[in-house]
């Protein structure tokens, strides 16, 4: 049973979660450190925030799995619910998510390729710097590049995650973009 | 992260929680379904009534007016309320798509053409099934008060000193025809061999008429076009009157409608 339940595909173990709770297991095993990363870098949450966030979200998947008709891609949707509770808990605490958790590659996928980050990001303060760069996007503008360029999402896929028709995306992608640069150019006088 | 997986799972079973069922989870989405449908349906009536009451604008009214007082003319006599209902379905319409469960996976354009799409659609289709007519008939009885707002046209064949009147003609005469006027006034028309439209010799005692001319007095003018109107003209029976004006023919001689009080009884 094991094994048939890791070669399944999602789908298939969505059709089998309805009648089986356990199965269902599998499919938190598979996603349970993605939605970590993605709500740490959605969200300014400590790690047992965080944690309770997921935790909420697989709640949430389990108890909609009858609206799951593959019409989308299961990851997707999943993300699509840990956005929306990751949003809700936000709300909850009366606050805008000021400082996300990067780390120092997350940077560099983030960053244009036409900036040299790499020596840039030596010095410490740098870091920071372009810590602080990527804080000071507004939000909308931030989401859209994390799923792009950290968790390596298609425009498809985002368009589904975030609900937003893909033209917006798509649009929301290039400012986001153009905002580092030029932010990146005044703050170091480079390129 | 540690591994949850089995956490989850004892929770689900130590809670009994259930996947629910797809309405209670869906009856958002099914519900701006529905407004999206009724707000097509109400666009497209609105629409219909739009193309009703601009029907009887002809292009030969250019030949005998000037493009300014056409365009004047349009503009005072369109009908506000109902492209203003049009546009707030298509607006409300386009709004319900968007809120739908797949609704953000359109664009705005696409939307908007389908919604455009289904309220042309199905708006051509009431004019021509006459449904319009119909609707505009039931408003001139239930809602006299508001025939200002929902009758432009009417009000577009009262313009005589643009050189429009409309009517009942009650008497044709050799170069002459009376017509009773929508606000109650008696006209004298003149036609001449070179005024087109209908053939007013073929003109009827009864029939409703549009006139464009030329106002050659206080209640006369000089008939350029005159056209017979539909006989759902103001949404009547064929050579009906309108319903408000049905007390006021029986005084003067036509017989009562049926089921309208007899006179012997009313008097003391």
């Amino acid at each position: 049973m094991a094994n048939i339940q890791i070669e399944a595909t999602d789908n298939e173990l969505v059709q089998l979660s309805k009648n089986d709770p356990n199965v269902f297991g599998e499919l938190v095993f598979r996603y349970q450190n993605r939605l970590f990363r993605y709500v740490r870098r959605i969200s300014y949450f400590s790690n047992e925030d965080i944690e309770d966030i997921v935790q909420e979200t697989f709640i949430k998947t389990y108890k909609s799995l009858n609206i799951f008709d593959g019409d989308l891609k299961f990851s997707s949707w999943i993300y699509q619910i840990a956005r929306n509770t990751t949003i809700d808990a936000i709300r909850k605490k009366h606050a805008r998510p000021q400082t996300v958790c990067f780390e120092e590659g997350d940077m560099i996928k983030l960053f244009p390729s036409d900036i040299n980050i790499q020596i840039h990001t030596e010095a410490k303060n740098h870091l920071k710097i372009m810590q602080g760069i990527i804080d000071e996007l507004p939000y909308k503008y931030k989401e859209v590049m994390i799923l792009r360029f950290l968790e390596e999402k298609s425009y498809e896929e985002i368009m589904d995650i975030i609900q937003k028709p893909k033209g917006t995306v798509a649009a929301l992608i290039n400012r986001g973009r153009k905002m580092l640069i030029e932010e990146a150019r005044n703050k170091f006088g480079v390129i | 992260m540690k591994d949850i997986s089995k956490y989850i799972v004892a929770k689900i079973k130590e809670r009994h929680i259930i996947p629910e069922s797809k309405f209670k989870l869906q009856w958002k989405s099914y519900l701006f379904w529905t407004c999206m449908f009724f707000m097509v349906i109400i666009g497209a009536l609105s629409l219909s009534l739009v193309l009703f009451n601009v029907s009887d604008i002809d292009p030969r009214f250019l030949r005998h007016m000037e493009l300014q007082k056409f365009v004047m003319l349009l503009i005072i006599t369109a009908p506000y309320l109902w492209i203003i209902i049009s546009l707030m379905a298509l607006t409300f319409g386009i709004m319900a798509f968007r809120k739908t469960s797949r609704g953000y996976r359109r664009s705005t354009l696409f939307i908007t053409s389908l919604v455009v799409l289904c309220i042309s659609a199905l708006g051509f289709f009431s004019h021509f099934l006459k449904i319009d007519s119909h609707m505009h008939g039931m408003l001139s009885k239930r809602a006299p008060n508001f025939r200002g707002l929902t009758e432009p046209r009417e009000g577009r064949w009262l313009r005589s000193d643009d050189g429009l009147i409309g009517g009942e003609v009650t008497n044709v005469e050799s170069g002459k025809i009376s017509l009773k006027s929508f606000d109650n006034n008696v006209w004298e028309i003149s036609y001449s061999a070179e005024t087109d439209g209908n053939n007013p010799a073929e003109i009827a005692i009864g029939e409703k008429i549009g006139v464009m001319g030329k106002k050659i007095g206080e209640f006369s003018m000089q008939a350029f076009s005159i056209r017979i109107f539909p006989d759902d003209w103001m949404g009547q029976p064929p050579r009906g009157q309108h319903p408000s004006d049905e007390k006021e023919l029986w005084r003067e001689g036509f017989p009562p409608p049926p089921g309208f009080p007899s006179t012997e009884n009313m008097h003391p």
